[in-house]
């Protein structure tokens, strides 16, 4: 039905204008929705990582995965063509194999360890060992690109150098074993045993009295504080107890205090990050922002020219990874390889010796005899 | 001729029912390949800020080199901000000394506050605006001094995907150490939010969130569970509101019951020659309202006067001796440094 055309009105002029109008602002949520940053194209996103493959082409050579059965715990550098390994000490067990980029593993024999800045050095029988480059300057590094080379073609983690050099303190006092004291008697006697407490992964129970924690005998409550006041979160401890009438011996982890409180700190530290267990008690340490577990470390850090600047020593917290600089590695790499240091070992440390984890709950260990209990 | 087969053709129906989804279908095909259009050329194009990922190691050596380019400027701009018990961090944003923070490390208008920067300076400085709805807040430093500073970017001048620099006191202020740098890409923008992947963790807030050219486009704010899950105040929230963010804090000049929960809200004391008594306000007192707020106790009027500038007249009813009086004040301008230079 046709109107009569020269009825045009104002309304029909402006019907044209009106629907493109309206038909615009229908559109408008859709044609621009809230944009979301693609997971892959974020900070540890496998596309921005595929982008620093050139930057590890070469150094991914010269680190290899340290597994300890089927757990993968830690990186490793390649030092030399002899079949040495560099790699972070408090996260070894038994039964280590160090995986390579070509895909071979091989056994890795624990050789020294220096316990200062949670180094270990290990031993590989491999015919084609291709050592890491080491940075030759400690440049002014803030502000600029850190690569963490794993054995794959793109790296583990990216991030930027943030502070140059700092110490990190030990946690004095802030080991801890979770276990509450009978105040009844003189001898150190475990009245209680916290929840979640590396105590309580141990297999210790209420009413064992603590003979032994590492070399020295506790003979009372106060010797057994100042005697656990020298380790730090990480390290492991031998402990021996009376339980009854047996004596039995323990292989403890330690944890940090922060793991059961509710400070604030800790806990933001915590979100969303896997920190190492031993991630204190550092001298002149390079820091990061690289997000990594702590599964990532031990193993190179990288300049943008593929050299390594320093080892991955820890997994501070949210906003910080510790490296130590290739510098400060120099010297500790020659008293590994010297042989001083296989000596003092930290009994858990002791070659053909089983570690035994707190992860692997209430299992006991065999260890040597210690030295016979004064008469009481 | 046209114009007539035009106007027969508008007026049938069948032609206006089927506009309707014919314009939809070409605005959105008109816009997608618009969005196509914008990526093609940002990956052609020279510079590495604009590409969705670096393509080679001359990319990633020129994102370092902005980095080192801005870097000091960034740093010394960076201050760890002390109020009370309360430390968080800050950024200079002008040479006379105006800092952007956090609403929720500085807390109220008037306050004293010191502020440190990276070569240990230590100055001092009053707090101004606070927002907590957005976070935003502005201090100022109180002393003579040309300091250092970067600007802020002009509003809506950054996207998701660019790269950005965050900087601050993770942990609280720890001598000998510059405030932590940080690297990441903006993840998500709404109005009142940044998301970036620039972890950052308590001690960090009201510290600067940078683009690749020194310029603040944010204010570190919170943290979610993840890693990726850093939230900033966006930069426009503090320009678009500056007035009332930078205004300082009016002085009223009584004092009263601060614990007394339940009110109501006596005056203990009037400052002589305070705009208190100026207004007639007298020891005893009962303030009831303050510019038609009802006022509890003492402690809401601190909280209500804080947000009212000087140098306004405004409506004050008061109680004495079971009679309500209505007054007039005008608050001075608060300086809570007074009596302590």
């Amino acid at each position: 039905m046709t109107r009569n055309l020269s009825r045009i009105t104002m309304l029909d002029r402006l019907f044209l204008p009106a629907m493109i109008m309206v038909s615009l602002l229908t559109l408008s949520p859709t044609v621009a929705p809230a944009k979301d940053l693609d997971v892959d194209m974020q900070m540890g996103g496998r596309k921005l990582r595929a982008a620093f493959q050139p930057v590890v082409s070469e150094a991914r050579k010269s680190t290899v995965e340290i597994w300890c059965g089927s757990k993968h715990v830690a990186m490793g550098v390649v030092l030399d063509n002899e079949g040495h390994i560099l790699t972070k000490a408090s996260e070894l067990q038994s039964n280590i194999t160090c995986r390579f980029f070509d895909e071979t593993e091989v056994r890795a024999k624990f050789v020294a360890a220096d316990r200062e800045f949670d180094l270990a050095l290990l031993d590989v029988e491999h015919d084609k060992l291709t050592p890491i480059q080491w940075a030759s300057e400690d440049l002014d590094k803030i502000g600029r690109w850190v690569v963490t080379a794993g054995i794959e073609e793109s790296p583990v983690a990216v991030g930027m150098s943030s502070v140059n050099s700092i110490d990190i303190p030990k946690e004095r006092g802030k080991a801890w074993l979770g276990i509450e004291m009978d105040v009844a008697t003189e001898r150190p006697k475990i009245q209680s045993i916290r929840p979640f407490s590396s105590a309580s992964r141990s297999g210790l129970r209420t009413g064992d009295v603590i003979l032994q924690v590492s070399d020295s005998i506790v003979e009372s409550r106060d010797h057994m504080i100042s005697a656990l006041s020298k380790f730090t979160p990480g390290d492991s401890l031998f402990v021996r107890v009376l339980r009854g009438r047996d004596y039995k011996n323990f292989q403890i982890t330690l944890d940090s205090r922060g793991k059961d409180t509710f400070h604030r700190q800790a806990i933001q530290n915590r979100m969303g990050a896997n920190l190492s267990n031993r991630r204190a008690g550092f001298v002149g340490v390079m820091q990061h922002d690289t997000v990594m577990s702590s599964h990532d470390c031990g193993g190179p850090l990288l300049n943008l020219d593929g050299e390594a600047i320093g080892l991955n020593i820890a997994r501070g917290g949210r906003t910080e990874s510790y490296a130590i600089p290739a510098s400060v590695l120099k010297k500790r790499i020659e008293e590994l390889e010297s042989g001083r240091l296989a000596v003092i070992l930290p009994m858990h440390m002791l070659p053909e010796t089983e570690y035994v984890s707190s992860s692997s709950a209430r299992q006991e260990v065999e260890l040597p005899e210690p030295p016979p209990l004064p008469e009481k | 001729m046209a114009k007539q087969l035009w106007n027969r053709i508008l007026i049938k129906r069948t032609f206006r029912l089927a506009l309707v989804p014919v314009l939809m279908i070409s605005w959105t095909t008109f816009a997608l390949a618009l969005q196509e259009d914008e990526k093609e050329t940002a990956n052609s194009s020279v510079s590495v800020l604009e590409k969705d990922l670096p393509e080679s190691i001359e990319d990633l050596k020129a994102l370092e080199d902005q980095v080192q380019k801005h870097r000091e400027k960034m740093l010394n701009a960076t201050v760890a901000v002390v109020i009370g018990n309360s430390q968080g961090s800050g950024v200079v944003i002008s040479k006379d000394g105006y800092i952007l923070t956090a609403a929720h490390v500085i807390g109220r208008r008037g306050q004293a506050a010191n502020v440190w920067f990276p070569d240990g300076t230590l100055a001092r400085a009053e707090t101004l605006g606070t927002d907590h709805e957005t976070d935003a807040g502005v201090l100022r430093i109180v002393e003579e001094g040309e300091w250092p500073y970067c600007e802020m970017a002009v509003p809506d001048t950054y996207d998701v995907g660019n790269w950005c620099i965050a900087t601050g006191h993770p942990g609280g202020r720890r001598e000998g150490r510059p405030p932590v740098i940080r690297i990441g890409r903006i993840n998500n923008i709404t109005p009142a939010m940044i998301r970036t992947d620039a972890t950052l963790v308590g001690g960090d807030s009201g510290g600067p969130l940078f683009d690749l050219k020194g310029r603040v486009i944010g204010v570190n704010s919170r943290i979610g569970v993840s890693t990726s899950w850093n939230l900033h105040v966006p930069v426009d929230i503090y320009e678009k509101n500056w007035e009332s963010l930078s205004s300082p804090a009016g002085f009223l000049g009584v004092g009263g019951d601060p614990y007394n929960r339940n009110g109501p809200c006596t005056i203990t004391s009037v400052s002589a020659s305070s705009p208190a008594f100026k207004a007639g306000i007298r020891v005893r007192d009962v303030i009831k309202t303050f510019d038609d707020k009802a006022i509890k106790n003492f402690r809401e009027l601190v909280d209500v006067v804080s947000q009212y500038p000087p140098n306004e007249a405004i409506k004050v009813e008061i109680v004495r001796n079971n009679q309500t009086i209505e007054l007039e004040v005008t608050l001075a301008r608060k300086d809570p440094y007074r009596g302590i230079r």
